[in-house]
């Protein structure tokens, strides 16, 4: 029975969607408090094994016969971890949205699919083999495209379209290796380590297919070209989800893949780590010096997210204990970070409707609260202690030197110049430049927003350096422990 | 140190908590009112130097450290020994003092509270950085007292201050990231960050050389070293005066400190046998011919200042030129080194009050005046009698006037560069000294620029008409900086006995001692005398051939002849990147719909001619011939593109050589060299 609870958090937000459309209680007053509430209870269902993970066990759920092979879930210190933040973040963003959304035309639906979003995202977090796995990275595919086209004028179209397009070679090509690796008698269940022992032309095709698929979702060049479109034209809160979360799931996918199915022997023996950590440098070089061109506020965030995962990529094929630690922990401090900068550039843009970063200046005299936000995360960004992007950096840095990569540890700080160099005019402008022409006086009435977004943005710009600060790194501890588990040390 | 005897005390973490503490507060009474906010700014500066001071007598035969576990990853650690200390007094007793200064100088200025705010985390920071027992911890404090500061430039917010403070900003990056880098390939290759000797666990290869770069830089870039000073003279002039005091007093000393840790401490190899000994000499053989550059550079370019303020801060490069030298030294003859750290803390105690000393003057001075041009003040001194003393105890304290703190510090680092020179004999190091006694004159020079106009002569008109009375706070911390001056020039002996023989316990050396036993000989008092009256000269004679109006042309300038060009070029191959992976890569992507449609209609054509046919029809123009113009037109398009950007970038660098003027003072600068290069006689003229 206890291992039914793992599909409590799967089950709970699509019961929350249902209720949210069709429950018209006292005539929908209390839907944003409907829809709040669901996701909180989805994070307190996540918080159920907490008391099984910390004794370092692990669940299993199998259906059988559901999709031929039946489908499992499975809940370790990885997936456990990864629920839980997410769940976290998702709750700020929840309440945020409750404001952003409040005279949005076609919220209903919003709201319909961000929870289903969250369920797919569990489900995608908590599933237990590739079958599962591919299952809810379809469903992701299909409903976030929701929330990518919610404008539904062409510019949101497009990206739209070029979103679920690349989404759908990807979901693709996914299949493809499935059926490569289950036709080789791979297992196609989660296994720490890895189980592959011997490559065959067909199983080092299907891993790069595998990557492909994973890369797309993620944003890694060559398959970056949606996000910066596609990113941007969402609602600021679709934003944050989809840069601080969606693409996680690219990367823990590709995680799960390289640690528990092919295991680390199985590359390195191929001999490609070092073509995919080039395709790593390349990312994280054209993000950051994308970024610089751009002066749209969310665009710059958006190209920003594409450097943060090359960070992540380039961690994953390190194959060391720090690294895989930096790698993990970046993962959730970047959620944190992009979704703050988001909201916060949602709060901006919801308040003046002004997106260019020239326009914006002065505007920290008027909005102190949302720029200094903004500030925080964008200096977790840069990587300053003491905040989070600043151990990344570090841990990271080890990484790669003990991998022998010493280039690698130049590039890091490179690109974290290069954060500077699109980070800081933002914060200046807004703080240290006057604005010249009277356009600008009309937000100098105050910052004069709700609670409902404030509250999420100021927490999020607290957790950017409040493990640090503190004596125990909660984050950090658990991603040394999950690095372990990956690397089966 | 003493490595047997440590304490642990919880206060040592405190010194640093409390002006972080205390930013919140200040900030918080400010709001509130600002009289309390002075009181608690006095009180809250105050305290730190209390706790350092009351540490002074503990750590005569111990060292007190303090670590806190789990922070930051790695984990904090600070310690206190005699050399920290020797840092930590300085910036405790500048802050201090200028927070007192502070309490009347502010009047109506906008975004005081954040000052305060800053200012006290910029404390912080620097206590921090020199409060650390560890490279890891250092670098942290490190960046808090660098982004600090920022604001601390940019106060003003008018664009020339936000040009210098974002130059600042961008090189302060550029030099926390090197360091960074520089501290983690040390934690790699030797598995510790500890400020002890690491020198034999680095590998025998060209990552030594590149990790040693890499702190010259980081350090190098907040000292003001050449060649990477350019931030330097922008940036201390427009700040307030009371934050360029602290600026150009206190926070590049820490740069410096950074180099003593580094080139004296923990690249000195432990034994005299020990391999890593050319090393540390090798490297110790860079800093000192870059120091040289340095102190003759910012004397030289401070000869053609106008600004007051900008000459202090071109005398600042000019000063810190000094102490890198002597660090240099130290780290050159490593082990065998007699007097050149022991002049370099002594010239850093000294640096730090006349200069902050100085500033604050001209503080006053704009204070009550609102002009800093030396060519629209003159006859202060009638006017303002005690500013004029106190300014010329500061001035004879750094011109190197016998009696003053300059002087003694000035006849030590000679002599250092001296042995210097006879360790190995460097051809190198024998001109290096002749152009530290040339520095000596520029000096002398500079500075009557100042005094002779601006104190002396005729009252000029906005002198006459000063209204606002002088501040009694202002003038109590000038006056107790300059009395520390002549109090160290009269008896240097003392801070000897006090503060620099615990912290160089075994380093201190018998011919040390000698040097300043024999300080006041005539020798040195007699060439002391002459440096300050051949300045003098050089004085007249660049005012009788109005060469001081020379306008320096800035196209010359470094930043301008080599830092913009790298920039853009850097900026000028990302663009192309982007437009080969970015934008190329989208537009293929999108074209690759039209591939697909154009193959399924053949496909169409071929198997059901019918219908594929009026579907060709429908579609009138062939789109593989769309795509190839399509592709054409992209093509011809990103070349104009790439020129356009290539006139972009390169529209503000100046490396024409038609629009080349050759100015004035690079003759000069030739000039100069030829004089002392060629002429074998004039060596003993100087």
């Amino acid at each position: 029975m206890y291992k039914l609870l793992i599909l409590l958090p799967i089950i709970i937000p699509i019961i929350g969607s249902i209720l949210y459309l069709k429950c018209n209680l006292f005539s929908g007053k209390y839907k944003p408090h409907l829809m709040v509430g669901t996701v909180f209870l989805t994070f307190l269902s996540t918080m159920i094994f907490y008391p099984v993970i910390s004794t370092g066990s692990t669940i299993n759920f199998r259906i059988g016969s559901v999709l031929l092979l039946g489908i499992s879930f499975k809940i370790d210190i990885f997936s456990f971890f990864m629920v839980a933040v997410v769940s976290l973040l998702w709750i700020l963003i929840s309440i945020y949205a409750v404001e952003y959304m409040e005279n949005d035309r076609k919220k209903n639906r919003f709201f319909v699919f961000f929870l289903l979003n969250l369920s797919g995202a569990m489900g995608f977090f908590l599933s237990g083999d590739v079958i599962t796995m591919f299952l809810f990275f379809e469903l992701l595919t299909i409903f976030s495209y929701i929330l990518v086209v919610h404008r539904e004028d062409e510019q949101a179209l497009k990206a739209g379209n070029r979103y679920i397009f690349l989404s759908l070679i990807g979901g693709l090509g996914f299949l493809f290796s499935i059926v490569v690796t289950y036709i080789n008698g791979i297992s196609l269940s989660f296994a720490s380590g890895g189980m592959v022992s011997e490559a065959s032309p067909l199983i080092s095709a299907a891993f790069f297919v595998y990557m492909v698929g994973f890369s797309i979702k993620a944003g890694i060049f060559p398959f970056h070209i949606w996000l910066p479109v596609a990113h941007p034209v969402a609602p600021s809160p679709a934003s944050a989800l989809l840069s601080g979360i969606m693409i996680k799931t690219g990367a823990f996918g590709m995680l799960r893949i390289i640690y528990n199915i092919y295991g680390v022997n199985f590359i390195q023996s191929m001999g490609w780590d070092s073509v995919l950590l080039a395709i790593a440098g390349i990312t994280i070089f054209l993000g950051s010096a994308a970024a610089i061109f751009e002066k749209d506020l969310k665009k710059r965030l958006a190209y920003s997210s594409i450097g943060q995962m090359g960070y992540i990529f380039l961690g994953m094929f390190l194959f060391n204990q720090s690294s895989l630690t930096g790698d993990i922990f970046h993962i959730v401090s970047h959620a944190v970070m992009k979704s703050c900068l988001f909201l916060a550039a949602g709060i901006i843009i919801y308040k003046t409707g002004k997106r260019n970063i020239e326009e914006l200046k002065g505007i920290g005299h008027s909005m102190p609260v949302t720029m200094i936000c903004f500030s925080l995360a964008a200096l977790a960004m840069i990587g300053f202690p003491p905040f989070t992007g600043f151990i990344t950096k570090w841990e990271l840095s080890m990484g790669a030197l003990q991998a022998g990569h010493p280039e690698y540890v130049a590039l890091f700080l490179l690109s974290s110049l290069m954060n500077g160099i699109y980070y800081f005019p933002i914060i200046i402008n807004a703080f240290f430049v006057s604005p010249e022409d009277k356009e600008i006086k009309e937000f100098e009435t105050g910052e004069n927003v709700s609670w409902k977004m404030l509250f999420p943005v100021s927490i999020l710009a607290l957790g950017t350096f409040i493990f640090d600060i503190i004596p125990a790194n909660i984050p950090l501890n658990m991603s040394e422990k999950i690095a372990r588990l990956l690397l089966n040390i | 140190m003493n490595e047997t005897a440590v304490l642990e005390s919880f206060l040592l973490p405190m010194i640093i908590l409390i002006p972080m503490v205390g930013a919140f507060v200040l900030y918080a009474a400010g709001v509130y009112s600002r009289n309390l906010r002075n009181i608690l700014s006095v009180v809250f500066s105050a305290l730190p130097l209390l706790i350092l001071i009351r540490f002074y007598f503990i750590i005569q035969d111990t060292s007190v450290i303090y670590r806190i576990e789990g922070l930051l990853d790695y984990g904090l650690t600070f310690s206190l020994d005699m050399l920290s200390f020797i840092f930590a007094l300085m910036v405790a007793i500048v802050w201090f003092l200028t927070s007192l200064y502070l309490i009347d100088y502010f009047t109506n200025e906008k975004h005081q509270e954040r000052f305060y705010f800053f200012l006290f985390l910029t404390l912080s920071g620097s206590l921090g950085t020199v409060l650390t027992a560890d490279l890891f911890t250092l670098f942290v404090f490190f960046e808090l007292m660098s982004m600090a500061s920022y604001v601390l430039i940019v106060h003003k917010e008018d664009l020339i201050s936000i040009k210098a403070a974002n130059k600042y900003l961008l090189m302060a990056v550029f030099g926390a990231l090197a360091l960074l880098m520089g501290i983690i390939f040390v934690y790699h290759y030797t598995g510790t960050v500890a400020l002890v000797p690491m020198v034999d666990y680095l590998p025998e290869t060209g990552i030594k050389y590149l990790i040693a770069a890499l702190f010259i830089v980081g350090f190098g870039i907040k000292a003001g070293m050449f060649p990477v000073h350019i931030w330097l003279p922008d940036a201390h002039p427009v700040a307030p005066t009371p934050a360029s005091a602290l600026l150009s007093g206190v926070m590049i000393k820490l740069g410096v400190y950074g180099l003593i840790r580094v080139f004296n401490i923990m690249f000195i190899p432990e034994g005299l046998t020990s391999v890593g000994s050319s090393f540390a000499s090798n490297m110790g053989y860079v800093i000192i011919l870059l120091g040289f550059v340095t102190m003759f550079l910012g004397a030289f370019l401070a000869l053609f200042q106008v600004n007051m303020k900008k000459i202090l801060a071109y005398s600042s490069i000019s000063q810190v030129g000094y102490i890198i030298t002597a660090v240099g030294i130290a780290g050159y003859m490593g082990l065998e080194d007699t007097s050149g750290l022991g002049s370099a803390l002594y010239h850093v105690i000294n640096h730090a009050l006349f200069k902050s000393l100085l500033f604050l003057v001209v503080g006053i001075i704009y204070y009550r005046i609102h002009e800093l041009n030396i060519n629209k003040i003159s006859g202060l001194a009638r006017k303002m009698p005690f500013v004029t003393a106190v300014f010329l105890i500061g001035m004879a304290g750094i011109i190197g006037f016998p009696g003053f703190n300059g002087y003694v510090s000035k006849v030590l680092l000679h002599e250092a560069v001296v042995e210097s020179y006879q360790y190995q004999g460097s051809k190198l190091l024998y001109y290096g000294e002749k152009l530290f006694k040339l520095t000596g004159i520029l000096t002398a020079a500079y500075f009557m620029k100042i005094l002779i106009p601006v104190y002396l002569g005729k009252m000029s008109d906005n002198v006459k008409n000063i209204k606002n009375k002088g501040s009694n706070m202002m003038k109590l911390s000038i006056g107790v900086l300059g009395l520390f001056i002549m109090f160290i020039g009269l008896f240097p002996g003392q801070v000897f006995q006090y503060i620099l023989q615990p912290a160089l316990q075994e380093r201190v050396t018998a011919e040390f001692v000698a040097h300043l036993d024999h300080i006041f000989e005539m020798v040195h008092i007699q060439s002391a005398v002459f440096t300050i009256f051949y300045g003098f000269i050089v004085y007249m004679f660049l005012r009788v051939t109005r060469l001081f109006a020379v306008h320096l042309n800035r196209n010359l300038s470094l930043e301008y002849l080599i830092y913009r060009p790298l920039i853009s070029i850097f900026f000028y191959f990302s663009d192309i990147f982007i437009s080969i992976f970015d934008k190329k890569l989208t537009h293929s992507y999108d074209s690759t719909f039209h591939i697909g449609s154009y193959f399924s209609k053949l496909f169409l054509l071929v198997f059901d001619y019918e219908n594929g046919l009026q579907q060709q029809h429908e579609s009138q123009d062939s789109k593989i011939d769309q795509i190839s113009s399509g592709l054409r037109d992209t093509a011809i398009s990103s070349v104009e593109k790439l020129q356009e950007g290539y006139n972009h970038h390169f529209s503000d660098i100046h490396w024409d050589i038609k629009n080349l003027d050759f100015d004035l003072y690079i003759l000069v600068l030739v000039l100069l060299m030829v004089l002392v290069f060629m002429c074998p006689g004039l060596y003993y003229f100087i």
